[in-house]
């Protein structure tokens, strides 16, 4: 053995680590032959001599008790109050929050079946439509590329007949309910059969945000004259007669669309 | 909570494993508890005050980790170890962290040595000092070390912990554990060898001395 070899065990020999019986003997056999290693493990036996004289003055050290009794109550207040209290509220705020789903759904559910109260008509002046029909439903296409057409051209409105939309027609078409679903939107389109109707023309803006939600198409009555300011055929011995609109009104109410019947 | 009926089992529950405890405090059983704080305190309480040097910041972190053990007992994997050296994590993280954080502990000693003579103030044979002396002087030693060597020497040397365990706790390898050890008490060796200077002369001489501490 060298002194290398002795510094490697040197560690394990004072700390009284249990050593092979012939590799003890070759360490201590050089510890004997050599003057600085005997040295180095005098110093290393002293060492362990200090810490375990620290070891045992340490382990007289008490933990003080109020520790234990702050540990006890802690323990007590977790058993008895948050664990249980925190799954409690976790699911009273879980119930809370359906609850609240429940009646926004609710809400908007009611507000969509529910008939829009008609526009206010100023005193004196003249009604310039009346309401004949609602349906909470998307109507066709909102079709400003495609020639406005009027009614001396035939185009016929078959139920699933679909032209070209603008992203936010899609939009609103995503929401629209199944015609089937809705018996007021079944009466519609079974008279949409038999009328002739123009295209929906915008009025205003008629942004994705104004037509996501609530849309209802109302029927109405108007002048004819008023077809004009649309750039549409008036005869003008009928300006005075009133003819059938449907109305794309947004969730605030305002008109976003319309199109003449006959 | 258990009721009084049950109390003369406690005495069983030394015979108990940490994992058969934790199982019972997880549901509720405040005996359970206090069984493993009786068994598990002790020990880390000196590993802290060990490394630390103060007892507050030991009592404080004692408490911590107990707390740990209360608050999220599903942290602890019995698959990924001992509820022991889980227990020791928690209170070296605690400690190390608080350190750092509060720089409260001022060295003895820097690592150039300037200091050495106030650490050890040892101006006669170390034989010579009384046995409270010579504890005190290894314990500022230690305390001296820096945190990689300390923690390894309070747990091999003062706690009595097997390379294992302390690996366990430290999240190293044994041999890496067995090398700081040696490195450790070189360190310490180093520190607590008397320094004789200033002879008569007036002359700087450093003279070293390899003696019994105890």
């Amino acid at each position: 053995m060298n002194c290398q070899s002795f510094e490697n065990s040197v560690t394990d020999l004072a700390r009284r680590h249990p050593f092979e019986a012939t590799a003890l003997e070759e360490v201590l056999a050089h510890s004997e032959s050599c003057a600085a290693c005997a040295l180095r493990l005098e110093e290393q036996r002293s060492l362990s001599l200090g810490l375990r004289s620290l070891a045992e003055e340490m382990k007289a050290v008490p933990t003080p008790a109020q520790v234990e009794a702050r540990l006890l109550e802690a323990f007590r207040g977790q058993v008895l109050l948050p664990g249980r209290a925190q799954g409690t509220t976790r699911r009273w705020i879980a119930v809370a929050a359906a609850a609240v789903l429940l009646v926004a759904f609710g809400l908007i559910a009611l507000r969509l079946t529910s008939t829009p109260a008609p526009l206010p008509i100023r005193a004196g002046e003249q009604k310039p439509f009346e309401t004949v029909a609602t349906h909470q439903v998307a109507p066709g296409p909102l079709t400003t590329s495609t020639p406005v057409l009027s009614f001396n051209q035939d185009k016929r409105v078959r139920p699933g007949n679909r032209t070209s939309r603008r992203p936010a027609a899609k939009l609103v078409a995503k929401h629209r309910p199944k015609p089937t679903q809705d018996p007021g939107l079944t009466a519609v389109n079974a008279n949409a059969v038999a009328e002739v109707m123009t295209d929906f023309m915008p009025l205003g803006d008629t942004s994705t945000a104004n037509l996501q939600e609530g849309a209802q198409m109302v029927r109405v009555e108007m002048p004819r004259y008023a077809m004009a300011r649309f750039g549409l055929p008036v005869n003008m011995e009928r300006y005075d007669e009133r003819v059938k609109a449907d109305l794309w009104v947004s969730v605030d109410g305002l008109a976003r669309a319309i199109r003449f019947v006959q | 909570m258990r009721d009084g009926s049950t109390l003369f089992v406690m005495n069983g529950r030394d015979d108990s494993s940490d994992n058969e405890l934790l199982q019972l405090m997880k549901a509720g059983d405040e005996h359970a508890f206090a069984s493993l704080y009786q068994r598990r305190h002790a020990g880390i309480y000196r590993f802290v005050l060990q490394m630390s040097g103060s007892r507050s910041l030991a009592e404080d972190v004692t408490q911590e980790v107990f707390l740990v053990l209360i608050r999220s007992t599903e942290v602890f994997d019995p698959a990924r170890g001992s509820l022991s050296a889980f227990l020791y994590g928690v209170a070296r993280n605690q400690t190390l962290s608080r350190l750092r954080r509060d720089r409260f502990y001022v060295p003895l000693e820097s690592d150039n040595g300037e200091d050495e003579a106030s650490l050890t103030s040892i101006s006669k044979p170390l034989e010579e000092l009384s046995r409270t002396e010579t504890i005190e002087s290894v314990r500022k030693a230690v305390l001296s070390l820096p945190e990689r060597y300390r923690e390894v020497v309070v747990l091999c040397e003062l706690e009595e912990m097997s390379y294992a365990e302390t690996s366990e706790i430290l999240g190293c390898a044994i041999g890496t554990v067995r090398s700081r050890l040696h490195r450790a008490r070189l360190l310490l060796t180093d520190k607590l060898r008397p320094v004789e200077s200033e002879d008569a002369a007036g002359d700087v001489k450093t003279v070293k001395t390899a003696r019994c501490f105890a």
